[in-house]
């Protein structure tokens, strides 16, 4: 694609990036040796941008098996001189928190940035944690970019940090700052990437008591020096009004909200933008503090800045009022728009504030998130409800997992009774088991199964349970943009890898009994779950078809279109197409069924007697 | 000089696409822009929205009431919005009609808006355009986007001139599907003399 190849070579100008892009791009200006992931909304873009274009650039990228993985794999080259760069969403960062908390001790090399990616208002994630928080808990330096322009340019300045202070750097975006998009100047790109050498230091890199006990009061003294840092970064800066006696203490995505909601507003206010939000410049928020007697702190999720310039007030005994969330001013939940800051800042500044605004007619039939035409999820889930009807259990409990097959969820499906985390559908549904007896029906994606998965699997054959684990294997990481897994024998670059078979894994880990089906079988998938619904112990059924996005892009390429139609004569309008099958391309048009060319995947499976007990739906020639 | 504008449609549609190329346009110009928009999750099917804010703004998500067109591919999609929008903005929107599963699973069908749209043509100007029909004339209908993006500029709502939007289609698309969709554009560009206006408040 032309935008990719202008990320990779284009050395002036500007481009219009999306945030996560111009992390991309500022990974090659910055140097970077090796990069990796695992694929997480809001941050899966940087991955997208990376697996094009690092191989132009002598880069190494991956997609790691685990986040917790990809920060071992990023440590092991930042001690060995090669700048590196992990990134994931924020959920990410609780699997790879493991080892966080140990490499802030021993420090790196080289520069090393962790990048993870918030996401308030939960856009794609089951929370709303807010990430500030690991930069506290770890005591590592955390620097947060607002702009597509300032995620490029801050990621390069976290890397300068991280190698003047021998520390890894967090960086954090939000849903908002990664899936913005804005112009971006570019600057210059190094040629090449040399070769690191790794050089032993068994005081450093051995993370054993004694060595901690010193590295703790290390620790303890370079985060004052990189206070001193914060306290003279340019990514902490004073705009607006200086004379205003109200100032704004802001950062990240509600820095651009709160900037829009002042010029809308027309008030006059001095902001302190604050970029490098860990360890916060104590004496620059005095100052700040001393200089405006009302002071609002604007900050999406935890009063995390808030709690820190109330301190810093009481230390410095300093009478200005401060507005946050603790006084209820401002929401502790969910993203800040122009339109809530704006509220708020009425309720500080005591400003009449106007009418409502309506929101959405919400009169309308809604349109939720659904599985895409030619879904080989949507096939599965039919058949397993087809099934289990069949079976006449009535206590069956769905466990179910992250991918886009949570969206199993919704109607007509509803096959997901509880849905946690990656990789829990296996561990819960084990626990429910052993506390109730009932029959438990887990479900987990190809992705999902390698990274946190074939380790709940070992748990529940060792200690035993009764389940049928269903592996939805679509061949991709299909809900963040279809990245390559391990189950798959294709790189992040396209080159062939080594596969690892699922069926073999599940195997040797004990499982004896195993089947493969192609979900767009129904037959054959109902008469194989009706079958092991009837084992004892844990069994694993893997329903194999690829993604209908990728099916799609291959049968692009080779010129194949198949469209389904209804033969209107032989439709005995039972619905159940429509009701209990539920694909986006069929619906009800003057009293008939239909299908829209346009939206039909050529899948067939709605053909399927299973579907059509009439046969009316066929291949139009 | 501030410009919002709301594209809103159905996974799948194209909607991201369009919202790029709009926004390249303005990069071009040298005019400050800035685009929001939301993934993951379904990638066909659902609702998706993007909002294009240009001028002096840091923030991509338009304030209520600051909705200056909302170009929509899908009637119901735009029907939403249709209480955010304030008096005297555009509605531009494309004529196909896409059903939620929600409906079917219901046994229920389309809905009619032609009273929504009606309440609404009181305080703002409401176009439609067969989009598709012209996408597929240009030769794909997956160029129903351009055509869109064409109706809008004809109307005057997009404020660039056209060459920076053939480059800014140039950018995006690509060197494949140029040609269908310079030819879409000019197709939508041409639709303003045959619009369906269906109201326009004086």
């Amino acid at each position: 694609m032309k935008k990719l190849e202008q990320i990779s070579h284009e050395t002036s100008g500007s481009l219009f990036l999306l945030g996560n892009e111009a992390i991309a791009r500022g990974a090659l200006e910055a140097g970077v040796g090796l990069a990796a992931t695992y694929p997480g909304t809001p941050s899966s873009e940087v991955g997208e941008t990376l697996a094009d274009i690092s191989p132009g650039a002598g880069m190494y990228f991956e997609y790691s098996i685990n986040e917790k993985v990809a920060v071992e794999l990023a440590y092991g080259a930042a001690i060995s001189g090669v700048r590196s760069l992990v990134f994931m969403k924020h959920v990410g960062l609780n699997v790879a928190s493991d080892v966080l908390n140990s490499i802030s001790y021993t420090g790196v090399n080289a520069g090393m940035v962790i990048m993870t990616a918030d996401d308030p208002s939960m856009y794609s994630s089951q929370n709303e944690q807010d990430n500030r928080r690991y930069a506290e808990l770890t005591h590592l330096p955390m620097i947060e970019p607002s702009s597509p322009q300032e995620a490029k340019d801050y990621l390069i300045e976290a890397f300068a940090i991280s190698e003047k202070y021998g520390v890894p750097v967090l960086f954090r975006t939000s849903t908002r700052v990664s899936h913005l998009r804005g112009v971006v100047n570019l600057g210059k790109i190094p040629a090449g990437v040399a070769k690191g050498k790794f050089t032993r230091d068994l005081s450093k890199f051995i993370a054993l008591p004694s060595n901690s006990y010193r590295l703790k009061v290390e620790l303890i003294e370079r985060d004052k020096k990189l206070e001193a840092e914060s306290e003279a970064t340019f990514l902490n800066r004073k705009e607006g009004n200086q004379t205003s006696k109200v100032g704004i203490i802001a950062s990240g995505a509600a820095y651009n909200v709160t900037a829009d909601a002042i010029s809308s507003m027309g008030i006059e206010a001095d902001i302190l933008k604050i970029g490098f939000t860990n360890p916060l410049p104590k004496k620059l928020i005095s100052d700040f503090l001393i200089s405006h007697s009302k002071v609002a702190v604007s900050e999406e999720l935890d009063p995390y800045m808030e709690m820190q310039v109330r301190a810093i007030a009481q230390m410095d005994q300093i009478n200005s009022r401060i507005y946050g969330k603790l006084d209820g001013i401002f929401p502790e939940s969910h993203e800040y728009t122009i339109d809530t800051v704006t509220r708020s800042l009425k309720k500080a500044l005591r400003l009449e504030d106007e009418a409502e605004f309506p929101g959405l007619d919400s009169s309308l039939p809604p349109r939720p998130p659904v599985l895409c035409p030619g879904c080989p999820h949507r096939a599965m889930y039919y058949a397993v409800k087809r099934a289990v009807k069949m079976s006449g259990k009535k206590d069956i409990v769905y466990s179910s997992d992250i991918g886009c097959y949570s969206l199993g969820f919704f109607e007509p499906f509803e096959e997901a009774d509880l849905m946690l985390e990656m990789g829990a559908s296996i561990g819960a549904g084990q626990g429910i088991f052993l506390a109730t007896g009932q029959p438990v029906i887990s479900f987990i994606g190809d992705s999902t199964f390698f990274h946190s998965g074939i380790t709940s699997l070992a748990n529940a054959v060792r200690n035993g349970t009764r389940m049928l684990l269903i592996v939805l294997d679509n061949r991709t990481t299909a809900m963040t943009g279809q990245e390559p897994n391990p189950g798959v024998p294709e790189n992040a670059q396209g080159e062939p890898v080594r596969e690892i078979s699922i069926e073999s894994v599940v195997k040797s880990l004990g499982v004896s009994k195993v089947g493969v089906v192609d979900p767009y079988d129904l037959q054959n998938s109902i008469r194989l779950v009706s079958e092991y619904l009837r084992e004892d112990g844990v069994s694993v059924i893997i329903a194999r078809r690829e993604c209908a996005i990728l099916r799609d892009r291959q049968m692009k390429k080779k010129g194949e279109v198949r469209v389904y139609t209804v033969d209107q004569e032989k439709c005995g309008l039972c619905y159940n197409c429509v009701e209990n099958f539920a694909c986006p391309a069929i619906s009800i048009e003057n009293g008939m069924i239909s299908i829209n060319p346009s939206l039909c995947d050529g899948c067939g499976v709605c053909a399927e007697p299973y579907v059509c007990p009439f046969k009316a739906i066929k291949e139009v020639d | 000089m501030q410009r919002n504008i709301k594209i809103v449609g159905v996974g799948g549609q194209g909607v991201v696409t369009a919202g790029m190329a709009i926004s390249e346009a303005y990069r071009i110009e040298g005019i400050n822009v800035v685009m929001s928009e939301i993934h993951g999750l379904s990638q066909r099917g659902g609702s998706v929205s993007v909002d294009i804010r240009s001028g002096n703004v840091h923030s991509p998500i338009i304030p209520s009431n600051r909705i200056d067109l909302l170009l929509a591919f899908e009637p119901l999609e735009a029907a939403r919005f249709f209480p955010t929008l304030p008096a005297g903005s555009t509605v531009l929107m494309s004529d196909e009609r896409l059903p939620p599963v929600w409906l079917g699973i219901r046994r229920m069908e389309y809905p009619d808006l032609t009273g929504k749209i009606e309440s609404i043509g009181k305080k703002v100007r409401v176009v439609s355009i067969k989009a598709v029909d012209m996408a597929r004339e240009a030769g794909n209908y997956k160029a129903v986007n351009t055509i869109l993006i064409g109706a809008a500029f004809g109307l005057g709502q997009i404020g660039v001139k056209k060459q920076s939007l053939i480059n800014a289609l140039k950018e995006i698309i690509g060197d494949r599907g140029i040609d269908i969709n310079l030819k879409a554009l000019e197709y939508g560009i041409g639709s303003v003399s045959s619009m369906k206006e269906i109201s326009l408040p004086s």
